[in-house]
């Protein structure tokens, strides 16, 4: 007997009598819990917590400059930037993408997010022309799925840095962009892979 | 007199989020506070890519997470639990909900709500938290299974 045929004669198992009942059960038991979910009270702070916060904002702020050089210092450990070199010789139609992702281990200068906007820019523009010059290869779904991801990866890297902008040097949220960017890099090099072929 | 009115809009809702993550009162009063000073001090920052209360209740959950001295612990289920099968009374409301809510294990309890009450994606969840987002949906299904049992209780 090979291997299909004995997967395709495998037995079939019942499961508990009383299975059906359970998940029945389960069902109905959520619906009652979501419905209640919408019934949950809400309760107030206490009396005085506007004066408190009114006497914290009347205090001088006071910005350590080592908060802002911590955080981009941390994103810097592994922050992934790609580099994208398109070569396009006259004489055919052959195009040769150099990719590169290289974790970046010094710590980074403020001009180093310019800098990383500037090369994302430059690999969503290649893409961009990437299809609309082959746009059947860009009406693939892997193609489709993997852009999206990226535009929800993107979306999800401009709310973390907005939240930056707030929790300066909260490491989860360092961390988050350090997976952000990882994942964009992984999906654009992929991308590009795909639209290179 | 303009962020008083802002405050006083949100402070209801916003604490009640800090509490049910926190399950503390002071903590919640704490975070809250903690939240609205940063909100105001950062308010230019913020730049409309969603609504003012969503900003306003991100900073706030992420004040509560903060207060929370420990590391979150992730409860994982008894093998036992699945052979108790239970029924829940139609006639659960909201307060009761709140009240099992706040009995459950800090870490399936603050994961809970963010997804199910607050309405944050897995993924939203796992960054605050730094957990996997299988991490995150296997809490959220943890804790519904403790409320189905906790409910079922109730008479």
């Amino acid at each position: 007997m090979n291997w299909t045929k004995a997967l395709q004669q495998l037995p079939e198992h019942e499961p508990r009598p009383d299975l059906w009942d359970r998940i029945d059960a389960d069902l109905r038991a959520d619906a009652t819990i979501d419905r209640a979910l919408d019934d949950l009270p809400v309760f107030d702070p206490k009396a005085d917590a506007w004066e408190q916060i009114a006497g914290q904002l009347e205090k001088p702020v006071v910005r350590a400059l080592w908060k802002y050089s911590f955080r981009w210092a941390a994103a810097a450990a592994a922050v992934v930037t790609g580099a994208w070199l398109v070569v396009r010789p006259a004489s055919d139609e052959k195009v040769t993408i150099s990719y590169q992702t290289e974790v970046v281990e010094t710590e980074l200068t403020v001009a180093s997010e310019p800098l990383q906007s500037a090369a994302d820019q430059k690999v969503e523009r290649f893409i961009d022309e990437q299809c609309a010059q082959q746009t059947v290869v860009c009406q693939k779904p892997e193609v489709k799925e993997l852009k999206q991801h990226l535009n929800e990866l993107s979306s999800r890297k401009e709310a973390v840095e907005q939240e930056l902008l707030v929790f300066g040097n909260d490491p989860a949220l360092v961390q988050a962009q350090i997976k952000i960017e990882n994942e964009r890099a992984e999906v654009t090099k992929e991308l590009v892979r795909i639209l290179t072929i | 007199m303009a962020q008083r009115l802002l405050f006083e809009r949100y402070k209801r809702a916003m604490f009640s989020v800090a509490l049910r993550i926190l399950n503390d009162n002071d903590h919640a009063n704490d975070a809250l506070q903690d939240a609205f000073v940063e909100v105001f001090r950062h308010l230019d920052s913020f730049r409309f890519q969603s609504t003012l209360g969503a900003w306003i209740k991100t900073i706030v959950v992420r004040q509560a997470l903060r207060k929370q001295q420990l590391e979150w612990r992730f409860e994982t289920l008894d093998e036992q639990f699945h052979d108790q099968p239970v029924e829940v009374p139609d006639t659960i409301t909201g307060a009761v909900l709140d009240a099992a809510i706040r009995s459950l294990p800090d870490g399936a309890r603050a994961v809970f709500v963010l997804a199910e009450v607050e309405g944050y994606k897995h993924h939203e969840i796992a960054a605050m938290l730094n957990i996997s987002e299988g991490t995150s949906k296997s809490q959220v299904s943890y804790a519904r299974k403790l409320l189905r049992k906790k409910l079922s209780e109730f008479r």
